[in-house]
């Protein structure tokens, strides 16, 4: 995977912005808006896995589901494959959605009770245009993929366990032979037994049908064997972004270093030198951010320029951005 | 292919219990199931074996129960029995099509406003506290005598009445439905919305309705015969059992002309209502999660 591709990246996310109305008390009619994800930009080649990782509420999930249009984005641009999505009729954007898939966090929730697994891994199929023994035949062949087994078609979904019902929301994801799958914190429902094996499937599926992938997660150390590049967000923005190499070897921007610094590392040797960086506090609401840089608040570098200036997302070397007046490396 | 390819659609997440609450629960089913059954099977074979005409005079005025009249004769000399019986033919289709009625209208109007909201549902949801706000009696005894009496307007005043409680039921279970996962991954998969009101909304969203309406038509029945008893409902010489009240209660002494009509109410309301509670523990979701 070379990051430095000629062709236009798949998928292209522009100053993606998301606001909700929140409104004080029922009786008065004034609201506020909360801004979930303010300008957020990145790229992601065919093939390649992007992470977005942050601690939860800083508007990854939200992200994801704009640019699947799964919410419907306040501004800003996502194209796909050169197509602008947030521009798509609703007919249009149906049948757009064969190109690119979600995998949810809950597998309890995201599977339809009253349907077989084989109903539900065949429905997209369905709703594209397949006929009846198309459907089976797909479904079975997918359940196989996911190494579930054909004969898991017949069973509903209260008959699996936490992980082998992911493996039916993969499946499902699959069915249509996307370009890019959206995983929204995917393994983060599971035991963590149950989490490797269904990470080691997505990287098999990854390497074998050349998809892409946007991974949400909220832990480091299940994203370092699943992505080419991270993306690191606080309150609905990103801070930093790199190859996951170089992220985890060299971070730049305070948080990633506390993030990092926050896993364990398998290491008992490495482990014990490892310095925990504990933020206080709680990141500030998003319905009223500081100014300037978002995480001056709980930030150790902080000056009185971070209270001014909002940092940037510059290059500080090849694939690597960060938005800091006073980065890690400076 | 498996042995558990054959589990029961109307599950929700987790398997079912084979046993209810407590064994008097069982006994109250089991008398709901057989009552019900028992006032089915006289609905269906009544005219090959009933002993008399319900409209005929047999015997004399007001006669005592004997073994010729069970439950004795009226004041137009016909058998009270024979008449009892018969009334099943009136209240209990008037009673299930009420039902019937007031589900698919309710479910119809409710889904639509809990799914799409907007305009929708602001005009049914207004027109629900609407006739919501009114006793459900005293609203189907103004509608009924609007129509004026008869059987037949009985029923539309009750539909009236009744389609307001589940549209209202609907709407607020289809909401919760709505925002779960498998709704994003519907839409996720390019399903239309009118596939995934069908598919994954509407059958989660059933289950309380289904219950619901168990329990309501013992309701139903009561407020039929009700409507019956006020003179809004069946006319004076069809075998209704609220009209049957009416004639027996001008008669204190021989008690036998009201008493039967009012056993056959009893037992089919309270009937229903152990069904719907039994059906409620079978199936209810929020008793499981």
């Amino acid at each position: 995977m070379t990051s430095t591709s000629i062709e236009a990246p798949l998928v292209q996310v522009r100053d993606l912005v998301k606001e909700f109305e929140v409104r004080r008390s029922s009786w008065r009619t004034q609201a506020t808006t909360l801004q979930a994800v303010s300008g957020v930009s990145f790229d992601i080649s065919a093939g390649e896995a992007l992470a977005l990782v942050g601690e939860s509420g800083c508007g990854k999930s939200t992200t994801a589901r704009c640019v699947l249009r799964l919410t419907e984005p306040t501004s800003g641009s996502v194209r796909f494959d050169g197509v602008e999505l947030t521009e798509l009729s609703s007919g249009e954007l149906r049948k757009a959605r064969k190109r690119f898939q979600m995998v949810f966090q809950d597998p309890y929730t995201s599977l339809n009770p009253r349907m077989t697994v084989g109903e539900i891994v065949g429905e997209p199929l369905l709703v594209h245009g397949a006929n009846a023994a198309e459907q089976l035949a797909r479904a079975a062949e997918l359940l196989e993929q996911v190494q579930l087994g054909a004969d898991a078609a017949d069973r509903y979904p209260h008959q699996f366990s936490g992980g082998q019902r992911q493996r039916v929301g993969i499946a499902r994801a699959l069915a249509l032979s996307p370009d890019l799958i959206a995983l929204d914190e995917p393994v983060s429902a599971l035991d963590v037994s149950i989490q490797a094996e269904i990470i080691r499937l997505l990287q098999h599926l990854r390497d074998e049908l050349g998809l892409a992938f946007l991974f949400i997660a909220h832990d480091l150390s299940v994203v370092r064997h699943l992505s080419h590049r991270v993306a690191v967000m606080y309150l609905g923005k990103i801070v930093e972004v790199a190859r996951t190499a170089d992220l985890y070897s060299r971070p730049a921007h305070p948080y990633t270093k506390a993030l990092l610094s926050a896993a364990p590392i398998p290491d008992p040797l490495i482990e014990r030198d490892r310095v925990r960086i504990v933020l206080t506090g709680d990141p500030p609401t998003p319905v009223n951010p500081p100014s300037g840089c978002r995480f001056r608040t709980r930030c150790w570098r902080a000056e009185s320029l971070c209270a001014e200036v909002e940092p940037p997302l510059i290059d500080i070397a090849e694939g690597h951005k960060v938005a800091c007046h006073f980065n890690l490396w400076s | 292919m498996s042995l558990l390819s054959t589990a029961p659609r109307l599950l929700v997440d987790v398997a079912p219990r084979s046993t209810w609450k407590s064994p008097w629960k069982r006994v109250t089913v089991i008398a709901g199931m057989t009552v019900t059954s028992f006032w089915l099977v006289v609905l269906i074979t009544l005219s090959w074996w009933a002993p008399y005409k319900p409209l005929d005079a047999v015997g004399g005025r007001l006669q005592a129960p004997s073994w010729h009249h069970l439950f004795g004769t009226d004041a137009l000399s016909r058998d009270v029995f024979t008449r009892t019986l018969y009334g099943a033919r009136q209240t209990l289709p008037v009673s299930v099509g009420v039902i019937v009625c007031a589900v698919t209208i309710g479910t119809v109007l409710g889904s639509l406003a809990g799914f799409f909201g907007g305009w929708i549902e602001s005009v049914v949801m207004r027109l629900v506290d609407v006739t919501l706000a009114f006793p459900p009696i005293f609203l189907a005894m103004a509608v009924a005598a609007a129509l004026g009496p008869g059987l037949q307007n009985a029923f539309f005043a009750m539909v009236i009445v009744w389609w307001p409680i589940y549209a209202r039921l609907i709407r607020g279970q289809v909401q919760a439905v709505k925002h779960r996962d498998h709704i994003q991954a519907a839409v996720s998969i390019g399903a239309t919305r009118w596939r995934i009101l069908r598919k994954h909304v509407l059958p989660l969203s059933f289950t309380p309705a289904l219950i619901n309406a168990t329990l309501d038509l013992g309701q139903v029945v009561i407020l039929t015969a009700t409507l019956s008893f006020l003179g809004l409902g069946a006319k004076p010489p069809s075998p209704e059992w609220g009209a049957m009240i009416t004639d027996g209660a001008q008669f204190f002494y021989q008690w036998w002309v009201a008493v039967a009509p009012g056993i056959a109410i009893l037992t089919v309301a309270m009937s229903f209502n152990f069904l719907g509670d039994g059906l409620r523990d079978a199936l209810d979701v929020r008793a499981k999660r």
